[in-house]
C-alpha cells in the first residue's frame, strides 16, 4: 500500500450515478488534503497549481478563509504547511457582506481578518487541507471529485456508514487499490487508519 | 392603501371597528407606520399587555402592487420582551392581501371586558369580528384548517397559537404562506402575545373582487420593475446562491469564520456544522423531492425564492425549509446536529406560535442551567412541548433566555435589552455587536443590512478600517434599514444586489417614484430613515431606556471566543457615538 507523510494511503476509486455525485460534495466542504507547493500566495496556488481560471477566482470565489480568518488580499496572504484553506461564493445577510473578501464592511470583523504582517512563509512541498463551499463545491466539486481528493479514513467511514444505502443503490462499480470491489464491503473495510484517495467519477450514460 | 382599520377590542358591547383616513400617516408604510403610530400612540410607560398598548400591523409601502419581492408585513407594539418599541417583520400572503384591500394599518386597541377569544374577518365588503372560544389553544395549523373550512379555500390568516393565547413573551404572529400554511413568521418581540391581549386569535384575510394597486406612473413603474427583477436574477447572491441552498448556506461559512455560537456562545465553532449546513439539507430536500422542495417563494412576487419545503423520511410535509437562524439556534447552539430533529422543532415553533430564535437560545440557556444535556435533540423537542402546554416549566422557557437564565441561575445569558442575540457571534464579527447594541429594537441581526450607505453616496466618506468608521457604517445601515427594505415592504435579501449592482439600486428608486409619483433621492430615505429610528429611540427612552442598555453582556468583553480568542472590543463611549447625529 501507497504511503505519505508515512500513513497508508489507499486507493477508492468509484463510478457512481450522475445524480449521486452530489452526495459526496459533503466531504470536500469538511476539507480534503492537497499535497501542494506551500510558501506561494494563495492565488499561485489556487490559480498556478490547481488550475483555477484567474476569472472564476475574482468573479465567483467572493469569500476566502485562510485558517479561519478572511482574507481580503489573495496575492499576500500566503499558504504554508498545515494551512486550510476554504474557499466560498458572495454570501447573504449582513455578517455574509462583511465577511466578503476585500468587501467595503470589512473593518466590522477586523479581529478575524488574515493578518499577513509579520508572517513568515517556508518554501516546498507539504500538505494543505482545502474546504469548497456551497456555490464553489457545485461548480468544482465535480472535477476534483473526478481527479481524486485525499481523506482522512475516519471521515470516509463516517459517510460510508451515513450514506450507505444511497451508494448501494447508485454505485455502479468500485475498484481498491486498483482491482474490483464489493460495494457491500465498503462499510466493513478498516478506513480509520488510513488515508484515502478518493475518486468519484459519473457513469457514461448509454 | 388609503384607510387605517382600528378595531378597540374594549368598546363597550363588545369589540368595535372604524375606518379612518390615513391622516398623518398618509405615505407610511411597513416599519415606518407601525413605529409611527406606536411611538405617537402608545404610552411609553404602559403596560405591553394592557389596554393601553396597541398592536399595528402594516404592509409595506408598496404591498399589494405587482412590485416584486414587496410582500413583507410589519408588526410593531410595545414588547413585553424588551418593554421597548418593537417592529417584527413576516413575509406570506397578507401584506399583498391587505394591500389590495386598501389598508395601510389594522390597528388593534384596547383589551375585551370578557376573557374571550376573537376572530376578526377582512374583505372587500368590510369587517365582521366574531367571539370564537372554539378556537382556545388551537396550534396555528389546526386553526388555519379550521378558518378555510369555514371561510373558504381561498383566505389566508394572521394568527396567534397557544403561546400568544398564554401571552409569553417569545410569542410570534404566523401569516399563511402561498399554500396556506402559518410558516411565515413575525417572531421577534413577543409581538404574538400582545395580539393575545388584545383577545384576538385570527385574522382571516380574502382580497377576492380587488385588484392589484396601480401605480402613478404605469409606464415608468413597468419598465423600473423589469430592471429590478434582471438585477435581482443576475446577481449572485440573489439569483443562484439563496435559491440553490436557502439562508442556511451561512452555516459553513459563519462556522469557518470562527463567529458559529455554539453551545450558547461558548466556542465559535461547531464540529457538526456541515451536517445542518444548506448544502446538506439542499441535498437531502432534493433527495426527498417533493414540490417545492428546495427552492420555492414564501410570497406571491418573490423571485428570489430562497425558501423551500421540508418533507420528512416519509415524504409527509414537516415545515418550511428551516432557515439559517433557526438552524443555528435549534442545531449548533444546542450541539444539536439531526436535521430532521431540528425541523420537528421548527414545525412546533410554528404551531404553537413561538420566535425560533428566542425559543433555540432559551433552550441553550436552559441547557447550561442543567435542564438537559447539550445535543439532547429529544430532550430539545420536549422543553419545546412543554411550551405548547404551558407547563410552569413551558411557561418559564416561554418567557425567553433572560427569564429562563435568571430562573436557572446562569450567569451567560445573550441578550441585549432582554432579547436574544441571533446565529453570529459579536466577539468574531465586532461590527454585528454593534449593531445588537445600539438597535433600539434588542439584539437584531436585520437591523442594520447591508444596504449600501456609501452607494446612496450619503453620511460622507467612511473607512471602514478604523473604529470610527465602523460606528459610522452601522449607524448608516440602520438608517438605510429601517426605510428600505423594513418599511417599502421589500425583502431583506434584496440588499445583495442593491450593494453591488448600482443599476439595481436605481431601479429600486426608480420603483418607489414610479409607484408613489414622489421623486424621492437617496438623501430623502436617507432622512426617513433617520426619522425612524429618532422615533423609535425617543419612545424608548420615554419607556426608561438610558445608554446602558446599549450594551452587551459583560461576558463578551471578558470571555475569549475559540478559535480566535477574541473579546468584544468596542468601548462604550463608541455605542453612543452610532446614533449622534
Amino acid at each position: 500500500m501507497e504511503k505519505i507523510d508515512g500513513i497508508p494511503t489507499a486507493r477508492l476509486s468509484l463510478i457512481v450515478k450522475a445524480e449521486l455525485v452530489p452526495i459526496f460534495f459533503q466531504l470536500l466542504g469538511q476539507g480534503f488534503k492537497l499535497n501542494a507547493q506551500i510558501g506561494c500566495s494563495v492565488k499561485e496556488l489556487l490559480c498556478n497549481q490547481l488550475g483555477i481560471h484567474e476569472d472564476y477566482l475574482t468573479e465567483r470565489i467572493q469569500t476566502i478563509f485562510l485558517n479561519a480568518r478572511v482574507v481580503d488580499d489573495v496575492k499576500s496572504a500566503n499558504v504554508n504547511e498545515g494551512s486550510v484553506l476554504a474557499l466560498s461564493g458572495a454570501m447573504p445577510g449582513l455578517v455574509g457582506a462583511i465577511l466578503r473578501s476585500g468587501g467595503i464592511y470589512a473593518g466590522m470583523r477586523s479581529q478575524i481578518s488574515h493578518n499577513t504582517i509579520g508572517a513568515s512563509s517556508q518554501k516546498g512541498a507539504a500538505q494543505i487541507t482545502l474546504k469548497f463551499l456551497n456555490l464553489v463545491v457545485k461548480e468544482l466539486g465535480p472535477t476534483f471529485l473526478q481527479n481524486g481528493i485525499l481523506i482522512q479514513g475516519v471521515k470516509l467511514q463516517e459517510f460510508i456508514e451515513s450514506r450507505l444505502e444511497d451508494l448501494m443503490a447508485k454505485c455502479v462499480a468500485v475498484e481498491l487499490n486498483g482491482k474490483p470491489f464489493e460495494i457491500a464491503n465498503l462499510p466493513k473495510a478498516d478506513w480509520k487508519t488510513k488515508l484515502v484517495l478518493l475518486q468519484v467519477r459519473p457513469a457514461k450514460v448509454v | 392603501m388609503d384607510k387605517i382599520l382600528r378595531i378597540n377590542m374594549g368598546a363597550s358591547g363588545g369589540p368595535a371597528a372604524k375606518t379612518e383616513p390615513l391622516g398623518d400617516y398618509a405615505g407610511l408604510g411597513g416599519r415606518a407606520m407601525t413605529s409611527g403610530i406606536v411611538a405617537k400612540e402608545v404610552p411609553p410607560l404602559c403596560h405591553p399587555l394592557g389596554e393601553d398598548n396597541k398592536l399595528v400591523i402594516a404592509p409595506g409601502m408598496l404591498s399589494g402592487s405587482v412590485a416584486a419581492m414587496s410582500g413583507r408585513i410589519s408588526v410593531g407594539c410595545k414588547s413585553p420582551l424588551t418593554g421597548g418599541i418593537k417592529e417584527a417583520n413576516s413575509g406570506g400572503q397578507p401584506s399583498q392581501m391587505l394591500g389590495r384591500l386598501g389598508y395601510a394599518a389594522i390597528v388593534l386597541e384596547g383589551k375585551p371586558q370578557e376573557k374571550s377569544l376573537y376572530k376578526i374577518f377582512i374583505n372587500k365588503d368590510g369587517v365582521e369580528i366574531k367571539e370564537d372560544n372554539s378556537l382556545c389553544m388551537l396550534g396555528n395549523y389546526d386553526l388555519v384548517d379550521k378558518m378555510k373550512a369555514e371561510y373558504g379555500e381561498k383566505v389566508h390568516c394572521i394568527s396567534i397559537g397557544p403561546a400568544g393565547e398564554m401571552k409569553m413573551s417569545a410569542a410570534s404572529i404566523a401569516f399563511t404562506d402561498m399554500e396556506q400554511r402559518p410558516t411565515r413568521h413575525a417572531g421577534r418581540g413577543g409581538v404574538g402575545a400582545v395580539m393575545g391581549s388584545k383577545g384576538v386569535k385570527a385574522i382571516v384575510i380574502d382580497d377576492e373582487g380587488t385588484a392589484a394597486r396601480a401605480p402613478a406612473d404605469p409606464e415608468k413603474f413597468k419598465a423600473a420593475n423589469k430592471e429590478w427583477v434582471a438585477g435581482l436574477r443576475k446577481h449572485p447572491v440573489t439569483g443562484e446562491g439563496l435559491p440553490a441552498y436557502g439562508t442556511n448556506v451561512l452555516t459553513n461559512v459563519i462556522n469557518e469564520a470562527g463567529a458559529y455560537p455554539t453551545r450558547n456562545f461558548s466556542i465559535g465553532q461547531f464540529e457538526g456544522a456541515s451536517k445542518i449546513s444548506g448544502e446538506t439539507q439542499a441535498e437531502l430536500e432534493n433527495a426527498r423531492g417533493g414540490e417545492g422542495s428546495a427552492t420555492h417563494g414564501c410570497h406571491r412576487g418573490c423571485v428570489i425564492r430562497c425558501s423551500g419545503t421540508f418533507y420528512d423520511k416519509n415524504g409527509r410535509f414537516l415545515t418550511k425549509q428551516v432557515e439559517y437562524e433557526t438552524m443555528w439556534a435549534h442545531g449548533g447552539n444546542c450541539g444539536i446536529d439531526d436535521l430532521d430533529a431540528i425541523a420537528q422543532i421548527d414545525r412546533l415553533d410554528d404551531d404553537f406560535g413561538v420566535d425560533t430564535i428566542e425559543m433555540g437560545a432559551t433552550i441553550a440557556v436552559a441547557m447550561e442551567g442543567g435542564v438537559a444535556e447539550f445535543g439532547d435533540a429529544e430532550a430539545a423537542i420536549n422543553l419545546v412541548k412543554e411550551v405548547g402546554k404551558g407547563t410552569p416549566l413551558g411557561r418559564i422557557l416561554g418567557n425567553g433566555a433572560a427569564v429562563t437564565g435568571q430562573v436557572f441561575g446562569v450567569e451567560r445569558i445573550p441578550v441585549v435589552k432582554k432579547q436574544s442575540m441571533p446565529a453570529y457571534d459579536p466577539r468574531a464579527v465586532m461590527g454585528i455587536g454593534v449593531t445588537y447594541a445600539t438597535t433600539p429594537m434588542g439584539a437584531d441581526h436585520t437591523a442594520g443590512y447591508a444596504v449600501g450607505a456609501n452607494i446612496m453616496g450619503v453620511g460622507g466618506a467612511v473607512d471602514p478600517l478604523k473604529p470610527e468608521g465602523q460606528m459610522e457604517l452601522a449607524r448608516n445601515l440602520q438608517i438605510a434599514t429601517a426605510i428600505l427594505t423594513d418599511s417599502t415592504g421589500m425583502c431583506l435579501f434584496i440588499a445583495f444586489a442593491i450593494l453591488d449592482q448600482p443599476d439595481t439600486f436605481q431601479a429600486l428608486v426608480d420603483l418607489i417614484n414610479a409607484f408613489t409619483g414622489e421623486s424621492f433621492t437617496g438623501d430623502d430615505l436617507m432622512a426617513q430613515g433617520k426619522a425612524i429610528l429618532k422615533c423609535e429611540r425617543d419612545f424608548n427612552f420615554r419607556a426608561g431606556f438610558t445608554e446602558k442598555d446599549d450594551r452587551l453582556p459583560e461576558y463578551f468583553k471578558k470571555e475569549p471566543l475559540a478559535p480566535h480568542n477574541v473579546t468584544f472590543q468596542v468601548s462604550d463611549e463608541d455605542l453612543d457615538e452610532v446614533h449622534n447625529y
